[in-house]
């Protein structure tokens, strides 16, 4: 199966981070994985990044809109939507909630395992994050 | 091994590379602090050239496009990095479509512009920056010499005949490292993800690739880019069909601007729908959101001639030149405070006493400074419990401000305490 995920997000730091553990993840799991990005407006606006991660040498694509922040205001209607407010998962200002949006695509795309990030979050003591992550990961 | 980021990946080409001289252009997506000089990009371009003139790596990024005329070859290696497709030809320019050739790009790029002598101008693509990709360290071979110049090598002026063999060696090099060529039917656009685009491009030579594409029967290229084919078409000259392919239509995301942002306070305190407001702070954000007009000071000034128009003009002290020429009455003018400076144009402010124009603000987007903290009192904040439209949200376009549940909160590391939130929520809850 080939996945396009568009991902967005305004916290830059967590953003960085949950994508490259994104990105190796894929990357490991024997996906081709293609990135595009784009640039921001502002040193505030929200980040852009789509991932074209490809399994399968057939030319269809399954659509997922990562909204980290609650920023769409409007989508194609035929994408998957995973947002905060779609997981009714509060907004923090520590970004716990980017754990949460993430983890809900593990149980999106296939083959993909969430022991990678997993390990990460536990090697770095990160406990609230990892909960969040192992809660909509599972 | 992770992923690198662009901003990774280009620190450490600055860093092995050895560039000693650098320069961003305000604005610049990513933020260089040791390269933030307030200048403008023109006044960056010399500074540069300067450096590089007396053999001192240099290299700048810039938003807009680059041209220059070069009066010297240089001593040492200068790079300019710039998101702009080129309006005129100058020099060698390389260009970068995706993240992933980037390291070879740079490399070349540097290699080029010690080989030829020349400034080279390294195009990037949307998708360069913020981006992630697996490369492996750079290495170079950090010869450094040390910069001199003496006034007789100033007086040397470049001689047209010596300027293109300058460009035959550029050119020489940059086939050999590139040798894709174009068929029919091919998509040549730089920031369209599909397709391919130019790996570089000689002013007044030819490339293999420039010849290739005049033997394609089609072509198709990028809407927004349509104008630097066009230039192309004549500098060369080229002859070659192509269709243009649309802009494509992107998800729409809510409006943001940075914390604290100086044109979204002006905007609340003054009713700015009676003047047309220019700027030259060059900001999307401010002709999207805001509806401002991005423009030197001068030319909105030359504009206000035997005009009853109301205009309003709003830019950087640093940027701003006392005025030689009288303004008419229907300009007015503040200027945002960018930097320390004893430089008063027009009386400093206080923010919650701005009324009017003519003043100074105490501070600029580039130099925001937080004045306190913000904050809500849950009881009071009501719109989202009504199903009302956020007020604070939706007129100060802040990131600090977020929805959580059926309250409004604020980030306290990203609120400058600035107050616009406070001024325009109907219902006092912030304080």
């Amino acid at each position: 199966m080939n996945y396009c995920i568009k991902m967005f997000g305004i916290h830059r730091k967590i953003f960085d981070k949950t994508t490259r553990l994104l990105l190796q993840t894929f990357a490991e799991s024997d996906y081709f994985v293609q990135t595009h990005s784009g640039i921001p407006e502002n040193y505030f606006a929200p980040l852009k990044l789509k991932i074209n991660i490809i399994g399968s040498q057939k030319h269809t694509f399954r659509y997922i809109l990562v909204d980290f922040d609650n920023l769409l205001k409007s989508s194609e209607s035929q994408s998957d939507l995973i947002s905060p407010s779609k997981l009714n998962v509060n907004y923090s200002p520590s970004g716990l909630h980017y754990w949460a949006v993430s983890g809900r695509l593990f149980r999106i795309i296939e083959d993909i395992s969430p022991a990678y990030i997993s390990g990460c979050l536990l090697e770095e003591k990160l406990e609230k994050e990892l909960a969040y992550f192992r809660k909509f990961s599972s | 091994m992770l992923p690198k980021n662009s901003f990774e990946i280009i620190t450490e080409f600055i860093e092995q590379a050895g560039f000693s001289t650098g320069f961003a252009e305000i604005n610049f997506p990513i933020f260089f602090p040791d390269y933030d000089l307030r200048l403008s990009a023109s006044e960056g371009i010399n500074y540069l050239l300067g450096a590089a003139t007396s053999g001192n790596k240099s290299i700048g990024f810039f938003h807009s496009p680059v041209y220059f005329n070069l009066h010297n070859f240089i001593k040492s290696e200068c790079i300019f990095i710039t998101t702009s497709l080129p309006e005129n030809l100058c020099v060698p320019v390389i260009f970068c479509k995706n993240i992933v050739s980037l390291k070879n790009k740079l490399t070349t790029a540097i290699r080029v512009s010690e080989e030829s002598g020349l400034p080279v101008i390294l195009v990037i693509s949307g998708s360069v920056l913020f981006n992630y990709c697996e490369i492996d360290d750079f290495e170079f071979d950090n010869g450094r010499m040390s910069p001199t110049i003496d006034k007789r090598s100033l007086d040397k002026k470049i001689s047209t005949d010596n300027f293109l063999d300058n460009l035959n060696i550029a050119e020489a090099l940059l086939s050999t490292s590139f040798d894709n060529k174009f068929s029919s039917g091919d998509t040549v656009s730089l920031n369209n993800e599909q397709g391919a685009f130019f790996d570089y491009i000689v002013p007044h030579i030819k490339s293999p690739q420039l010849e290739s594409i005049e033997k394609c029967s089609e072509i198709f290229i990028s809407e927004n880019e349509e104008r630097f084919f066009k230039i192309l078409c004549l500098h060369y000259p080229l002859v070659f069909n192509y269709q243009v392919i649309p802009n494509k239509q992107e998800e729409e995301l809510v409006p943001i601007l940075c914390p604290g942002c100086p044109f979204a306070f002006i905007f609340s305190r003054l009713k700015t729908e009676v003047y047309l407001v220019f700027t030259d702070i060059k900001c999307p954000s401010l002709s999207r959101h805001l509806n401002v007009k991005i423009r030197e000071a001068y030319f909105t000034i030359g504009l206000a001639h035997n005009i009853k128009n109301k205009l309003l003009f709003i830019g950087n002290v640093s940027n701003f030149k006392y005025p030689l020429i009288n303004i008419d009455s229907n300009v007015e003018i503040i200027l945002l405070k960018d930097t320390d400076t004893d430089r008063e144009f027009y009386p400093e402010v206080k923010l919650n006493k701005l009324q009017k124009a003519g003043v100074t603000l105490p501070y600029s987007c580039n130099n925001i400074k937080k004045y306190g903290q913000m904050k809500i009192n849950p009881k009071k904040c009501k719109c989202l419990k009504k199903n009302e439209r956020p007020e604070c949200i939706e007129q100060s376009f802040c990131p600090a401000l977020f929805r959580s549940d059926d309250i409004i909160l604020i980030n306290e590391d990203l609120c400058t305490g600035c107050g616009l939130c406070k001024s325009v929520c109907p219902y006092g809850a912030v304080k």
